[in-house]
């Protein structure tokens, strides 16, 4: 098991070391940075000093040397458009998007769990399908329509939550379902499959023969099996939730790292962008890794493979 | 789903004992795999390409074309409507469903041409990390790592907002940050296959790498690179749709349903019907592509027939 953690720890350093080049080469080949931060009647003199000062005349590798020893500082360097670090700017919207992923995750489990378990369970029932049609309808509308016509109708026609901004629950509600929308399809029908790999299992047949009431079949060794896929999905969707509720929060005005990187994007503003790419990729690889250690220490089956 | 239970070979044995020639039994196959085909999705694609083909003599209107007086009428059945105009009109004054029909262009090319792009790109790499294992595979699948990690949206976004909106540009970038899905599986079934008999085979017989990655490996993978592209047709047409949302798809007067999503989240308070139609032609389109999609899933993989 520890030579299985560490090579996959080496593999996530891998990543984010990868993650960090390509946002340098992205920013490089999309843009000079002299052009965007200098007005255009700047003078050549102007213009070298400001390369020089950002230190872009020197090599591209020293470059790319200084860039990467800055960032695993967690340094960015100051935002183009905001007299701070880019860096300290981000960390300012973490909250509001921990708390809006964290809010949808839960509408999302909530509903996608008991919906993928029973669809499993009564397999072929009405349940089933009513179920999978479902999940099939919320994967086909697109979760960002589906927060406009909430606020069509549940702040503009009803006027039961307000149709945008920061604040309690009645703020969070709209947006957290909007973003929960696509994947809590996708997570029903994960779990469904999940759970019915399991039904499948020898175990699963042998205590029904011996005579196991069908509930503790279920709750005993179906759903503790199927446990463990179900919290990876989780997990994962979660590490995405982080870095895609770009729209959702543009919709809602909220003031998260979505909201303040597709800001940083129309502004051209470079190292915002950096950071806010960096650090949501860090954390997506970070949660893999920590369900990927969880995993092989409730299965050892995992480690082996 | 039952459907996919069927025996196959059930309709053949019905003809009691007559002899098929092969080609027979050939287009017998084939026949009864167009009659399970759903209805409604078949439906419903036929209905996006026709839309798609012949817009201009399906439009009602021309979709550009403004007309003040007659700005944010509601659709036909609502007070202030009009027959002129089905579904209403815009706060410029063009003609909803006109416009639903031509957008219906923007979302068929760049669903098929960007899952094209992911798909092939995809596959491609698949079958080489699968097939040759490990350092290659090593390189690829960090790569894979990589592309899954970063917030591919964001990616999308500022790569657009810098080299400017416009249908190639988005095709390309569309292309380029979705094809990871594809060669976490293809690499799989390429995997196992490198191991099999006809494989080695081809390798004792001095086959050159190449022309046993295009002619021995891809044949045996398309399938499911297919199902996987027909699955990823209604995503990349969200995907468009979000982008052009943004105001980075398309370029403005030409109609695309995301783009007209934005229109109508302006007017939202008072002109409902601008954003709610083409939402809703979106998601019959992704409908569409979804039950496809499955039922080609159910059709070509058998194991999931016996799980469905």
């Amino acid at each position: 098991m520890g030579a299985f953690i560490l090579r996959r720890l080496l593999q996530s350093i891998i990543v984010i070391f990868g993650v960090i080049v390509i946002t340098f080469i992205i920013s490089r080949v999309l843009g000079d940075p002299v052009v965007l931060l200098l007005p255009p009647e700047a003078t050549p003199e102007q213009r070298a000093y400001l390369t020089k000062d950002l230190g872009l005349d020197r090599p591209i590798y020293v470059q790319l040397a200084v860039y990467i020893s800055k960032v695993i500082r967690g340094d960015f360097g100051m935002s183009f458009r905001h007299e701070e670090p880019a860096m300290k700017l981000l960390m300012e919207r973490v909250p509001a998007s921990l708390y809006l992923s964290l809010v949808a995750t839960f509408f999302s489990i909530c509903i996608a769990l008991p919906l993928g378990i029973i669809s499993a369970i009564k397999r072929g029932t009405i349940f089933d399908r009513i179920g999978m049609t479902l999940a099939l309808l919320g994967q086909s509308i697109p979760a960002f329509w589906a927060g406009i016509m909430m606020i069509l109708l549940f702040a503009v026609q009803l006027g039961w939550f307000p149709p945008s901004g920061y604040g309690g629950l009645s703020y969070v509600f709209l947006p957290a379902l909007t973003l929960a929308f696509f994947f809590t399809a996708a997570t029903a029908r994960l779990t469904r499959s999940s759970v019915l790999d399991v039904l499948d299992m020898d175990y699963v047949r042998y205590a029904r023969l011996k005579g196991v009431p069908e509930r503790t079949v279920i709750l005993r060794h179906v759903l503790r099996n199927s446990f463990i896929t179900i919290l990876n999905i989780v997990a994962l969707q979660l590490g995405l939730l982080l870095g895609g509720a770009v729209i959702t929060e543009f919709i809602f005005s909220w003031p998260g790292i979505g909201r303040l990187s597709l800001d940083a994007i129309y502004n051209r503003d470079y190292p915002v962008i950096q950071a806010t790419v960096v650090v949501a990729a860090a954390f997506f690889v970070v949660i893999n890794l920590l369900v990927d250690i969880i995993y092989s220490a409730t299965d050892p089956r995992v480690s082996r493979r | 789903m039952d459907k996919g239970l069927n025996k196959p070979g059930n309709a053949i044995s019905q003809l009691e004992n007559v002899p098929l020639t092969l080609s027979e039994e050939r287009s017998l196959k084939i026949r009864k795999v167009f009659r399970r085909i759903p209805k409604t999705a078949a439906a419903i694609v036929t209905l996006l390409l026709i839309c798609a083909i012949f817009s201009p003599f399906i439009a009602p209107h021309d979709p550009n074309k403004q007309d003040l007086t007659s700005a944010l009428k509601p659709p036909c059945w609502q007070q202030g409507g009009s027959s002129k105009y089905l579904l209403g009109t815009d706060n410029l004054g063009r003609d909803i469903l006109s416009r639903i029909v031509y957008g219906a262009r923007v979302s068929t090319i760049v669903g098929f041409a960007a899952v094209a792009l992911s798909g092939l790109l995809g596959t491609l790499l698949g079958i080489i990390a699968g097939y040759f294992g490990g350092k290659i595979d090593a390189v690829i699948m960090r790569f894979t790592d990589m592309m899954l990690s970063l917030p591919y949206i964001l990616i999308a976004i500022a790569i657009i907002g810098a080299i400017g909106p416009s249908l190639t540009n988005l095709i390309i970038v569309l292309g380029i940050t979705q094809w990871v899905g594809y060669t976490r599986i293809v690499r799989f079934e390429a995997m196992s296959l490198s191991k099999s008999e006809f494989i080695e085979m081809a390798v004792i017989s001095g086959c050159k790498w190449w022309r046993i990655l295009l002619v021995h490996i891809l044949p045996n993978v398309l399938n499911t690179a297919v199902v996987l592209a027909t699955l990823d047709v209604g995503k990349m047409i969200i995907f468009e749709a979000a982008m052009s949302f943004l105001g980075l798809g398309v370029k403005p007067p030409t109609a695309s349903w995301g783009g007209m999503l934005a229109d109508g989240r302006v007017y939202l308070t008072f002109a409902w019907w601008i954003a709610t139609f083409p939402g809703i032609a979106i998601c019959i389109t992704v409908l569409g592509g979804n039950l496809l999609g499955d039922w080609l899933r159910d059709e070509l993989d058998p194991r999931h027939q016996l799980k469905a």
